[in-house]
Formats: C-alpha cells, sequence, structure tokens
C-alpha cells in the first residue's frame, strides 16, 4: 500500500534463528544516508527516503516506512546492517532473550 | 485484435489420461506457432525470477503477442496496459520461442488446470521442450552470489544434458513445490521433454541478479541471444516497480508454499 503523501512499506522477511531474529527490509532505490531507525515500546520505526521518486500506476512514492513489533522473546536493543544487492538491503538483528 | 474460436483441446485421448479438470482454461490464438519451438515458461514464483525472465525476454527479441490463456470463472483479473486490457496469461512467439507469460500470481487451486493446459498448448502445437525458469529460494542469498542449478523430469528425453551440466549442476535431494513442479510431473507422464533451470533467489523480493544467471544459462545452452546487461543495470529500478507483484504474489500463494526446495 502506498500513502496519499508517498509512504510506502517495504518488502520484508523476518528470520528467527535459534539466537536471534533478522528483520530483512528490501529498499530498492533507497538513499542509505537517510537511514532512520527508532523504537519505542518494543515498536521499531525504519524509515528511509528514495534518492529518486518512484511512480507505481498513479502514486509517487518518496519514503519507505515500516513499522514492526518486536516479537516478546527479543531483546530491544538491536544491530543495523546495511547490504547492496541490486539496491539497499537493511538487516536488523535482534537477539532472543536469554540467548546463550 | 480479431480472436479465433478456441481449439479444441478437450478430446478423447486428453480425457482418457484421467485427467479430471473442473476447471475451464480457455486458451486464444491469432496465430499458430511452427512446430519445433520451444516452450519458456515463468511463473510468479520465488523472486519472480520467471515473471522478469519472460518479460525481459519477450522485450529484448522483440516478441510478438499470438494469444493467451484465461480461467474466467476463477481469474477475475485483467492486466491493463496503456488502457488495453489483457489476458492474464500471455503467449509470446518468435521462433524457434514461445514464451508463456503469467502477469498474475496464480492462486493455488489454478496451478493444476493452467500447468496442464500448458503442457498440452505445448504438445498440440509440435513444440520440443518446455523450459521452466524460476528462483530457488534461499535465505542466504544476500551473502551468496547466485548458482544456476537444473532439474530435467527423465534424462533420457533432454538432449542437451551435456550443455546443461556445463551451466550449472543438477538439485540435489530435496522437494520442489509450485508451479514448476506441476509442469515437471505432468510432461513426465506424457514423455514430453521438459526441465527447469533455476538459480539462488530471495524468498521473498524480486530478484534481477538471479534472473540474470538464468538467462545467461539458457544463451549458453539454447543460443537465445539475450543480453542481460541491461536488466543488471536497472535491477534496482525493476526490483522498486515490482515490489507489488512480489507483495501479491505472497498473499496468493499463502498458505501453499510457492517454488521452494527442502533438502532431506
Amino acid at each position: 500500500m502506498i500513502s496519499p503523501n508517498g509512504k510506502m512499506e517495504p518488502l520484508s522477511t523476518l528470520l528467527e534463528l535459534p539466537d536471534r531474529y533478522e528483520l530483512l527490509l528490501d529498499m530498492p532505490l533507497g538513499d542509505e544516508r537517510s537511514l532512520t531507525i527508532g523504537v519505542h515500546k518494543r515498536v521499531l520505526k525504519v524509515r528511509m527516503s528514495l534518492r529518486e521518486p518512484l511512480t507505481i500506476g498513479e502514486y509517487e512514492v518518496k519514503e519507505y516506512v515500516k513499522v514492526f513489533k518486536i516479537p516478546e522473546d527479543a531483546e530491544e536493543e538491536y544491530e543495523v546492517i546495511v547490504k547492496r544487492v541490486n539496491g539497499p538491503i537493511v538487516i536488523i538483528v535482534f537477539p532472543k532473550v536469554g540467548k546463550p | 485484435m480479431r480472436y479465433l474460436d478456441p481449439p479444441d483441446f478437450c478430446d478423447d485421448d486428453f480425457a482418457s489420461r484421467g485427467a479430471e479438470i473442473m476447471i475451464t482454461v480457455d486458451v486464444w490464438e491469432v496465430k499458430r506457432p511452427k512446430p519445433g519451438a520451444n516452450v519458456l515458461i515463468g511463473f510468479v514464483d520465488v523472486g519472480l525470477v520467471g515473471l522478469i525472465g519472460t518479460k525481459y525476454i519477450v522485450e529484448e527479441l522483440n516478441m510478438e503477442m499470438i494469444g493467451g490463456m484465461d480461467v474466467p470463472s476463477e481469474l477475475t483479473v485483467s492486466p491493463i496496459k496503456n488502457g488495453i486490457a489483457q489476458f492474464p496469461i500471455e503467449i509470446y512467439y518468435k521462433h524457434p520461442w514461445i514464451v508463456i507469460v503469467p502477469e498474475v500470481p496464480i492462486p493455488p487451486h489454478l496451478i493444476y488446470p493452467i500447468a496442464s493446459t500448458i503442457v498440452d498448448y505445448a504438445e498440440r502445437r509440435g513444440s520440443k521442450r518446455i523450459i521452466s525458469i524460476t528462483g530457488l529460494a534461499n535465505f542466504n542469498r544476500i551473502n551468496v552470489e547466485p548458482e544456476v542449478r537444473w532439474i530435467v523430469n527423465d534424462p533420457e528425453l533432454i538432449e542437451e544434458m551435456d550443455k546443461l551440466k556445463e551451466v550449472g549442476k543438477p538439485l540435489r535431494d530435496g522437494i520442489l513445490y509450485g508451479p514448476t513442479a506441476v509442469v515437471l510431473k505432468a510432461t513426465k507422464q506424457r514423455d514430453f521433454p521438459s526441465l527447469a533451470i533455476l538459480a539462488d533467489a530471495f524468498p521473498d523480493f524480486p530478484d534481477p541478479g538471479a534472473t540474470a544467471k538464468v538467462l545467461e544459462a539458457l544463451n549458453e545452452i539454447y543460443s537465445l541471444g539475450v543480453d542481460t546487461k541491461k536488466l543488471i543495470e536497472d535491477s534496482e529500478k525493476i526490483k522498486a516497480k515490482l515490489q507489488s507483484i512480489a507483495s501479491q504474489a505472497k498473499e496468493v500463494a499463502r498458505p501453499e508454499k510457492s517454488t521452494m526446495v527442502m533438502y532431506t
């Protein structure tokens, strides 16, 4: 879904591993310098502006926004990795509570 | 565009194979392809490799749309291009290639009827073989370059086994889900040459990089003649534009799995 003010949720994959969760966000045409991440009451919000506007149908996308509820068994502290595979992919790692 | 009457796909031979297809799949053609063509299919599946690949081939080879397929009672959708309604599944042709492009994700309960109809179509048009292209779901794709793998329905039916072995490795033990699996099984039953070419792809994201690997393999084996340079250069824009389709594909495929391989 694209909001009238140009915000779109990026495609995402959540991987559950034995010791952590990894949230992958695919953000093609995104400007990595504009990446902002915040956590409030176990809700994560990720934003990234696009380097150039993207027209999908009649809408113009200017920013990716992802809101994600951190799983109950994950810690709020997270690590961020950005990789480039045909565009930026943001990986947010949440260790599981009580990991070995 | 003037359409011919639907071809006579329903006949005694088809019924005698024991297929009980309760869902009618319509096939429309304005031109009949010559015998001896290769049928290439790319479903909306893992990494959207099939969709990206087939659409890219159609554009690069400047292929002609000669018809389409539809399930009017079930597929209540029509892709729109420049204000013109299209068939959900389009058939393109430029000898020796027939490319079948499902423009929309196929709901799980329609996979078998549509895949069977495609196999039927390929047989009736005297095609040489069916080639399916798709992605191989790899959750570690972000850290690896895609590798080409292949699956054949019967090695004795495939003339180009040596070339296949040169471009990639056979997919080892596992279970294949989705439309590609259905096509391979249906052609196996009919002793019709069929194979699938796959490359490691993101399970949930469009993957033009994996698509380029598959197309390069097709170039090597079958002299397809498609330059993948533009695909790689525009990969980020292609990914961006296909996000909504990837999202729809995920919804449509639930709870059935898409083309994924489980290793035992």
